[in-house]
């Protein structure tokens, strides 16, 4: 950990001083974990391209008066987040069409993923990937900084704008919910595929 | 009191290998193992291409500024810009200040002094007693010439930029040229923090006041001026800028050439930048954080150096409060209708405040006496 945060802190050093290898590595590193926050906040992929792009380009612009970081992560998140919330997506209502085909979409490699590394059962993964959407987007959004993106209920609670103890109690909550659809679900399931079992063989 | 599955997801920086290690059933640790992987999986995720496809953008879209400022450079042959400030005191906590906007705001000179003061680094200090000073650093920074007889040096070893700083006192002016052959004339109770020696990149002087720069032409080292509310940049060009820290509305006034208003926000980027063409004014307020642009004659905004203020339906409160700081005596406006009473014309610095007022009374109804420094008007 203390590791990562002296990389991050000499990246962004020679990014500040104008390195302009290190501005690319920046977005070699961060672009990925950047598209998927975004993802987060808004659905339209296409907005949160735009949104990254424009990030970048004021990072190379302004870089001489950019702050010093040790956490480069949060720190574009935030600028992210901030440049997302000023440059809202005009339509809405047609983002949500958009985000659904898109949440259709982006599900396959999840799928395939989760069976790379079968960790974890099939069916469970339809019962979460269930529970999930049941949850609030406040909710979503924490999961995905806490296991996704490996931030701390501080930096979680800057993000989502919530205090950092709502960010704990949001947090508990959600996973309650996932822990009990999935014992719950697992015993019908199981209930289910005992008597699927005992009609074939009879 | 039995963990459940939550409670070991929940925790700072929970891993997989820390899940195995907590004690609590095996049913628990499988439901919590299992949960975990789920979570981890990230969404969302683009393809190589698409990020490939970004990255190519935004270079290209890099080039394209580029390109573009090479351009203005061109462009940018002279220009002139003042700042104009009136009202009471407005503060902005910058989270950006450059290392010299947080040396000048560390310095904190006497607002009733009188005399010119040059502080030089290891905090020695010049008294310049005349009323329009004239100011020369050679080339290298270590020796300046002030007026035409006295010469004084300054060394200059370290690595650290070494920051002078001139403030002159209500009533007082002074000009200084500095070691690259940038001319600033400095009007009353303005401060001005500059490097010795500018850096190797770019030139960063801090203003706090009214001033007009000739800044001598180097494209290789942009020119950037801070202010407190926010900093101009440009390259090669004349300009005047008055940006009191104690006033609330500033604006700048281009005559000619291209510059940069950059205004800093407490976000780690700039809200809002302006490129002004000449003829044009700009003004800063505070109250709605906005630039507002309107025509102007840029001359009318320059001619104090010359020694002579141009007033187009300007208020009288406005005059009065500049006349104050030129002359340094207290105006004390007894008929508060007169504030907003607007005057057009030329006022000739070179005279007594009294003759400047009579001039004023030909166009406006008012009356004056002097008693001591103070001058009432009813």
């Amino acid at each position: 950990m203390q590791n990562q945060l002296n990389k991050d802190y000499l990246l962004w050093k020679s990014f500040k001083e104008g390195d302009d290898k290190a501005f690319y590595d920046l977005y070699d590193q961060f672009s990925d974990v950047l598209f998927r926050f975004g993802m987060q906040f808004c659905n339209d992929d296409g907005f949160v391209k735009d949104c990254i792009h424009d990030l970048f380009l004021d990072l190379h612009r302004y870089r001489e008066q950019l702050g010093a970081t040790d956490s480069i992560q949060f720190y574009l998140f935030r600028a992210l987040r901030r440049k997302m919330h000023k440059q809202k997506p005009k339509d809405s209502l047609l983002n949500l069409d958009k985000s659904f085909e898109k949440t259709l979409r982006s599900h396959t490699p999840t799928f395939e993923e989760a069976l790379i590394n079968s960790e974890i059962q099939q069916e469970n993964l339809v019962i979460l990937e269930n529970a999930v959407s049941q949850l609030t987007k406040l909710q979503q959004r924490a999961l995905f900084l806490k296991f996704e993106e490996n931030l701390t209920y501080p930096e979680i609670a800057v993000l989502l704008n919530i205090s950092v103890e709502s960010a704990r109690t949001n947090m508990y909550r959600a996973l309650k919910t996932l822990r009990k659809a999935l014992t719950k679900k697992r015993i019908s399931l199981n209930l289910f595929f005992q008597l699927f079992h005992s009609c074939s063989v009879r | 009191m039995k963990k459940k599955v939550e409670d070991i997801l929940v925790e700072e920086e929970i891993t997989a290998k820390k899940i195995r290690e907590t004690d609590a059933s095996p049913k628990v640790l499988n439901a919590a193992a299992q949960l975990y992987a789920y979570l981890r999986i990230p969404r969302h995720s683009w393809s190589v291409w698409e990020k490939k496809q970004l990255k190519s953008q935004i270079q290209s879209s890099i080039e394209t500024i580029a390109r573009r400022r090479i351009r203005r450079i061109w462009l940018a042959a002279a220009s002139v810009l003042v700042f104009v400030a009136s009202g009471g005191i407005w503060y902005i906590q910058l989270t950006r200040h450059s290392n010299i906007a947080e040396f000048a705001n560390s310095i904190h000179e006497n607002k009733n002094d009188t005399i010119t003061r040059l502080v030089l680094s290891e905090s020695r200090e010049v008294e310049i007693s005349e009323v329009e000073s004239d100011i020369l650093y050679d080339t290298k920074g270590e020796q300046i010439a002030i007026g035409a007889s006295k010469k004084i040096q300054q060394k200059l070893e370290t690595v650290e930029p070494i920051y002078n700083t001139l403030t002159v006192p209500y009533g007082k002016r002074a000009k200084i040229t500095l070691s690259e052959g940038t001319m600033v004339w400095l009007n009353s109770g303005s401060k001005m923090v500059y490097p010795a020696v500018f850096a190797a990149n770019m030139r960063e002087v801090y203003i706090d006041g009214e001033a007009i720069f000739n800044v001598s032409k180097d494209t290789e080292k942009p020119f950037v001026v801070k202010s407190h509310q926010f900093d101009i940049e440009v390259i090669g060009t004349v300009f005047n800028i008055n940006a009191y820290s104690n006033d609330k509305i500033s604006s700048a006034v281009l005559e000619q050439g291209v510059i940069k208003l950059i205004r800093q926000t407490k976000v780690y980027l700039p809200a809002e930048n302006m490129i002004m063409s000449p003829g044009e004014m700009v003004t800063y307020n505070p109250k709605d954080e906005k630039f507002q642009i309107q025509k102007v004659d840029p001359s009318d905004y320059l001619s104090w150096h010359y020694g002579y203020y141009v007033f187009r339906s300007e208020t009288l409160g406005n005059i009065l409060k500049r006349l104050s700081r030129y002359y340094n005596v207290e105006i004390d406006l007894k008929n508060k209708e007169l504030a907003l009473v607007t005057f057009s014309g030329s006022l000739d610095l070179k005279n007594s405040p009294e003759e400047v007022l009579n001039t004023i009374k030909k166009t406006v109804s008012l009356n004056f006496n002097k008693e001591g420094q103070i001058i009432n008007i009813y």
